[in-house]
């Protein structure tokens, strides 16, 4: 089986998604490889089992290995992480851009450069407020920075409410950017995973495939990676370019809390509150909470959960997330042909965890909560805020398990990396890369609004010709 | 050969104390389980089907005796990371299923 096109798009995430569709509006011929399944939004119910075995990676089971584990996440899935996330938007924020472009020594960076890509992430995709009242566990949350002094916000999502649609529509990529490819002529194609590229002297030429279990000999010519801060340095590893050494993430650290009155709807999606006072460095915020999700947090003490569980609505999981300083590392692991992540989370990233978690401890209780369950397992509840020191002290590693959602950096744009300003790799004459693994650094917030802004000043470079 | 020795693993690790698992429930677990191995990367699913298989005549002692034996496996390398993958994903299916109906 042979595919050919004029540019080959791998991936279908926000990266990919934005560049097919600002490549097809310009008029050229764009083939989208995507890995994962077509599915619709509505296909299986949020953070489900259902949907993890769906649209998630491994079903959800991939952990990066080192002295702490962290269990990270990837959807694979048409339309990526946008069609499982919370949805959440974070405005790149001006400051982080600008630090990055003069450290990093990225041209044509920083906020100013990146505004109008911005502006129309916001207008393309319908960022908007949460309509009426965001949900009892985020009105606990506000309550408890207003006690505490501390900023907090509503953070917008990326969804519309049509009319005759109360609960409105998520604006994934299969909703928004992916059919505006189409109807610009490119192709997407589910099920099909580029396993590497092939290369003439220092061209790209087409790629090597797998579609339900035959081989695919795609031909292009010009490719742009876009499958994500792990596939994307998979498989230039495995096309003999030595990237993913860099890689960075947000570990988060989550904890149930229990409330005297009933905090959780889960019928609401993530509740949408976080605290601002600390960002970039650390978010607290709520997570979803349905029963199952409940219970993972409450494995110990098989009493003490099922005592719980029974009152399941007054209880909420709350994270606190870090802009960590570890690097990561991405291989290949041969024979399996799958991914390996190293990461190795610090004491230094350990010890700003550990105040997070203390952070929001204190803000949980400022909200009314009545106690904790400590997120080391078999360890007592955590009941005041005079016990808030223990919270923080387990923080260890070998204690506790960390989660992250958000991963980058594997080709980072920075002076004397792999890529140029515009995510063009010095190695090779056609091949660009335009996802999460651009991003120098963690911007410690949800990245996905940066991520869809620098790909579209990307794309349009690129469209340009 | 894998279900049988699965389910026996998390009746111990979700209901050492025998209060009393669903058995919908647990059987759909048992399932969901089985197909974390065939969905997680290959080279960690085909260890952790091994060494489900190796550990398959403890399922023969005594629950008690059973259950502190996986107590003994806790914070020890490998072994003590396979009964946190079972407590865990095995809760997780479990009360997916009682949720969502067996």
């Amino acid at each position: 089986m042979t595919r050919d096109c004029d540019w080959l798009v791998i991936g279908s995430g926000p990266g990919g998604a934005m560049t097919a569709s600002t490549l097809a509006a310009a008029g050229h011929s764009v083939l989208v490889a995507e890995e994962g399944p077509a599915l619709p939004v509505g296909s299986a119910e949020p953070y489900s089992l259902a949907e993890m075995d769906q649209k998630w990676r491994n079903g959800g089971l991939t952990p990066a290995f080192g002295p702490v584990k962290v269990t990270y996440v990837e959807a694979r899935c048409v339309g990526g992480a946008s069609e499982v996330n919370a949805a959440l938007y974070h405005p790149p924020i001006p400051e982080l851009l600008d630090t990055w472009a003069a450290r990093y020594g990225i041209d044509g960076f920083g906020a100013a450069a990146l505004a109008p890509h911005v502006d129309a992430v916001e207008r393309l995709l319908g960022v908007s407020a949460f309509p009426g009242s965001p949900g009892i566990a985020s009105e606990r949350l506000r309550e408890g920075a207003e006690r505490l002094g501390w900023k907090s916000t509503q953070v917008k999502r990326f969804w519309r409410y049509p009319p005759g649609e109360p609960g409105g529509r998520r604006q994934s990529m299969s909703e928004t950017l992916l059919p505006a490819a189409t109807r610009s002529g490119a192709r997407v194609e589910s099920g099909l995973r580029i396993r590497r590229l092939r290369l003439e002297g220092r061209r790209v030429v087409g790629a090597v495939a797998l579609a339900e279990g035959r081989a695919v000999d795609i031909r292009c010519q010009r490719v742009v990676l876009c499958a994500g801060a792990v596939q994307t340095a998979l498989i230039l590893r495995r096309s003999g370019l030595s990237v993913g050494d860099t890689l960075t993430m947000n570990p988060m650290i989550r904890l149930a809390a229990s409330f005297p009155d009933k905090v959780n709807e889960p019928e609401l999606g993530v509740p949408v509150e976080q605290i601002e006072q600390f960002k970039p460095d650390m978010t607290l915020g709520c997570s979803h909470s349905s029963l199952a999700h409940l219970a993972l947090w409450l494995v110990g003490d098989p009493q003490e959960r099922d005592r719980r569980l029974a009152e399941w609505q007054r209880l909420g999981v709350f994270y606190a997330k870090v802009m960590a300083r570890a690097r990561g590392r991405v291989r290949n692991v041969p024979v399996f042909d799958e991914a390996f992540v190293r990461y190795a989370v610090g004491p230094e990233d350990l010890e700003l965890l550990g105040l997070a978690a203390e952070r929001l401890g204190r803000v949980l209780f400022a909200a009314g909560a009545e106690d904790l369950v400590s997120p080391v397992p078999g360890d007592a509840p955590i009941r005041g805020v005079d016990d808030l020191p223990r919270l923080r002290a387990g923080v260890q590693a070998g204690k506790v398990q960390l989660t992250a959602i958000h991963l980058h950096s594997t080709v980072p744009l920075s002076r004397g990396g792999p890529v140029d300003p515009w995510g063009q790799l010095h190695a090779w004459e056609n091949a660009w890369v335009n996802d999460a693994s651009l991003l120098p650094d963690t911007p410690g917030i949800n990245p996905q609004g940066l991520i869809l802004a620098v790909a579209r000043r990307n794309a349009e470079r690129l469209a340009r010709g | 050969m894998l279900t049988p020795i699965v389910r026996v693993l998390l009746e111990d690790l979700l209901d050492p104390e025998s209060h009393g698992l669903d058995a919908g429930c647990l059987a759909g677990a048992t399932q969901d389980m089985v197909q974390r191995m065939v969905l997680m990367p290959r080279y960690m699913g085909v260890g952790i089907a091994a060494m489900t298989l190796a550990l398959g005549p403890l399922t023969r002692l005594p629950k008690a005796r059973r259950v502190a034996r996986w107590d003994s496996f806790r914070g020890r390398p490998l072994v003590g990371d396979f009964v946190e993958f079972y407590e865990k994903m095995g809760t997780f299916t479990y009360y997916t299923r009682v949720e969502h109906g067996a």
